[in-house]
């Protein structure tokens, strides 16, 4: 059972120094502009950028297509990025994640369906995103509080292995292209 | 006993004090607000800048923990192993009038002492097996001081209808509440007031025959999660709940209900009936669900999802597809998990086995097997440690283990058994510790024999045992000789002496301890034990131990033991005598580095090795090491 997240819409900022402006194209072809700190969040997004040559003169003449991540997710990912562009940057968290505190509008951020987390994840991984990808785990690991082995198996949708093993029979089974 | 003088401690600045107990855990902070009353009000003033939470575990045995919140500072006391130190709180605290038992009274005692000097902290009760006016006793007086229950558990194997309705009444406010206990067929807990409102984080019923629908619609409806087991179709109609769900803007997000008799299949068209829904696909998980009908609340839009399960469950939430994730996010998702729920997703199917035991291969995780009037499981990773009672687990998701192969044994120790060849493959072999308490011979040689058939090392294995079984300590000296660490606490019968045994293979072990040492002669301690690196020997009789052979044969050979500590059951020795003969010198008085002071120690050396070590005496105690 799945609220409509409230979240704050973030506004790309114009402040503190003349900032680059960047436009990305999703998937679906919805347009968003994205500022030079924030774009930074994301490893892919300013490798190509930086690849491209794109400069603070012909940045919103050439937007970057990325065919892999939907309009939703899209703004999602932009109003992190604009949120978070002037954090100080973070050590990795490997092993203690666990320590880290979600801050409140970010988990509001990330209140949204399972399959749209999901998706959101998917995206976050392609384009290389660490924070992002820290707080999204986050919230997919305190599912898992205090739950029983059953418990787990329906939040996360696990199947048995008796239904696993007939998944795959089933998929062996039907016929293929050809028919 | 110390000589110095003590420190002043109350007696610093209060900046200073505050700093100080800033250094020290909460045990001992718990331990200095037991010395006086001033102690206590200035561990009072300090706690008060911070938030803790106790747990009473009313079990076999009563313990209590105390945590200090967003901190791992905690520990954990078991109140009658440690009755010498309560019984001077107990008179401390008989002033405080209370009513019951002097069992519930000195509990009642405590939990108001601990409530006054840690700040109100937040109380977790678990009762296993607790007479019912004891639950009620205890419940009520936490209320009439005006705490608030955050977790309660009571376990029972009799109908508990009186504390069923008082949890109902009076902790709609705890965070989460667990009955399992029975109810008799007469309980109904019907017309009952509606305010407060529930308003749990989780409420879970294992009996649950006497919810019926108004229940479910007055009272629970207004919980964020609920896992009923043993519901009866008779008395909930599901679509009734559905339909007031959708109609209104209640928090619930998770419902688990569990019927005693029901085709689902037809069940399941019935309780949607005049609900307005739609069937959404799963993805991966289709053979599970199928495609599951989705519904609305018309308020809110918050969406709900009604799935069948492996038992009759019905979820208001679609699952997250976990293991389809990358294996980047994948493992980011299981570093933000706790070993715990690790464990509980490795026992889910194969598949999430194997993902667990690729991300575990890089990490060390200690497994202990406490084998005490229960049957439980401690997992350690870095410095968290989890504890699973194992029962409840043997229940529903034991079968997972019937795939593995075949072991000999009673149906409990092929489980246990099983269950550790799982966790030797999910978390990489990870270190064993095994605590084996008033266990019979057969079990702890069959599940030791077990472990070194599959050539893993015991890191480390406690045996209390107060039979007079021999042959448990007789097979523990012959076959952990190799192990890691080993500290019997066996009675023996007067006959045992454990002599004329094979030397083969040495004992090598870095720690050994004794408890009841009274057959351990010069043989033992010159043959077998000096090969160990610390050794610590209880109620050792000095009819049958030379300690001055033993030092010259430590000095005559090239021993790597580092530390032995013999205690002896009189006092009637000389360390001046018994070091009279043996190449020595006299070190000046001074203390210890663990804050003993000692008038008399003696520098000793090893010939072939150069080797030194100290010998001094410390009542009924000879300690040989080589650091003071």
């Amino acid at each position: 059972m799945s609220v409509e997240p409230e979240v704050p819409i973030v506004q790309v900022e114009e402040v503190r120094e003349n900032p680059v402006l960047y436009k990305i194209i999703s998937s679906d072809n919805h347009v968003f502009t994205i500022s030079e700190h924030a774009v930074k969040l994301s490893k892919t997004l300013w490798d190509l950028i930086t690849n491209l040559g794109l400069t603070a003169e012909n940045a919103l003449d050439n937007p970057i297509p990325v065919e892999n991540v939907n309009g939703k997710n899209m703004e999602t990912i932009v109003q992190f990025c604009e949120r978070h562009k002037y954090d100080e940057e973070e050590p990795e968290y490997t092993n203690y994640i666990r320590e880290f505190v979600l801050p409140e509008w970010d988990r509001q951020l990330l209140s949204i369906d399972n399959e749209e987390l999901f998706q959101l994840i998917l995206a976050t991984n392609y384009l290389d995103i660490q924070k992002l990808m820290d707080y999204c785990c986050r919230v997919i690991g305190d599912m898992a509080k205090d739950k029983t082995p059953e418990e787990l198996r329906i939040i996360y949708g696990i199947p048995t292995d008796a239904e696993d093993d007939a998944l795959e029979r089933s998929a062996s089974d039907s016929p293929g292209p050809s028919g | 006993m110390s000589l110095s003088k003590p420190f002043p401690l109350l007696h610093l600045p209060r900046v200073a004090l505050l700093r100080v107990f800033n250094c020290i855990s909460v045990q001992e902070q718990f331990y200095l607000s037991m010395c006086s009353s001033k102690t206590k009000y200035a561990i009072k003033f300090y706690t008060s800048l911070q938030k803790f939470s106790m747990i009473f575990h009313f079990t076999n045995n009563f313990t209590f923990s105390l945590k200090a919140e967003n901190s791992d500072d905690d520990f954990q006391l078991d109140v009658q192993t440690h009755a010498d130190m309560f019984a001077s709180m107990w008179t401390l605290l008989s002033s405080v009038d209370v009513t019951g038992t002097p069992f519930e009274k000195n509990v009642k005692r405590l939990l108001s002492f601990l409530a006054d000097v840690f700040n109100t902290p937040a109380i977790s009760l678990n009762f296993v097996g607790r007479p019912q006016d004891f639950v009620t006793g205890i419940i009520n007086f936490i209320h009439s001081l005006k705490l608030d229950i955050q977790y309660l558990k009571i376990h029972s194997a009799n109908d508990e209808d009186e504390n069923v309705t008082l949890v109902m009444n009076s902790c709609r406010d705890a965070s989460e509440v667990h009955l399992r206990c029975s109810t008799t067929p007469r309980f109904n807990y019907l017309n009952r007031s509606l305010i407060p409102k529930f308003n749990l984080d989780k409420l879970r019923i294992d009996y649950a025959e006497w919810v019926t629908t108004w229940h479910l619609t007055n009272l629970f409806i207004n919980c964020k999660r609920l896992a009923l087991d043993k519901c009866s179709t008779v008395n909930i109609n599901v679509n009734q709940f559905l339909k007031e769900w959708v109609n209104g803007s209640f928090q619930l997000k998770f419902v688990k209900l569990a019927f005693l008799n029901l085709y689902f299949e037809s069940y399941l068209t019935n309780i949607l009936e005049g609900i307005p829904s739609e069937l959404v696909s799963t993805r991966r998980t289709r053979q599970l669900f199928g495609q599951v009908p989705r519904i609305k609340q018309q308020k809110t839009g918050a969406r709900a999802y009604v799935i069948k399960g492996d038992y009759t469950i019905m979820t208001l939430s679609k699952p997250f597809p976990l293991l389809r994730l990358p294996r980047l996010p994948l493992f980011k998702v299981f570093n933000c998990i706790g070993v715990q729920e690790q464990f509980y997703l490795s026992m889910c199917s194969k598949r999430a086995k194997y993902a667990i035991k690729f991300y575990t291969s890089r990490q060390k995780i200690l497994v202990t097997f406490h084998f005490t009037n229960n049957f439980e499981l401690s997992l350690k990773i870095a410095d968290s440690t989890f504890l699973i009672d194992v029962q409840p687990i043997f229940g529903s998701m034991w079968p997972f283990l019937s795939n593995v192969k075949a072991i000999s044994g009673t149906p409990f120790e092929k489980k246990v058994k099983r269950l550790l060849l799982f966790l030797l493959d999910v978390f990489k072999t990870p270190a064993i510790y095994l605590n084996f308490v008033e266990r019979r011979y057969d079990f702890v040689s069959g599940f030791i024999n077990f472990i070194h058939s599959l050539k893993v090392k015991i890191q480390s294995l406690k045996v209390k045992s107060k039979r007079g079984e021999n042959k448990i300590v007789e097979f523990v000296l012959d076959n952990c000789r190799n192990d890691s660490e080993v500290d019997l606490y066996c009675l023996t019968t007067t006959k045992f002496d454990y002599l004329n045994r094979s030397l083969i293979p040495k004992f090598n072990l870095d720690q050994l301890t004794i408890d009841y040492a009274e057959w351990v002669t010069t043989w033992h301690l010159t043959t077998f034990f000096i090969n160990c690196k610390h050794l610590d020997l209880y109620d050792c009789s000095t009819d049958h131990i030379k300690v001055d052979q033993f030092i010259i044969k430590w000095m005559n050979g090239s021993s790597k033991m580092s530390c032995a500590r013999l205690s002896f059951n009189h006092g009637d020795f000389s360390l001046a005598d018994i070091m009279r003969g043996i190449p020595s010198t006299r070190v000046p008085p001074r203390r210890t580095l663990w804050g003993l002071f000692i008038t008399r120690a003696y520098r000793i050396q090893q010939q072939k090795t150069g080797r030194e070590a100290f010998v001094y005496s410390d009542w009924r105690t000879i300690v040989i090491t080589d650091s003071l």
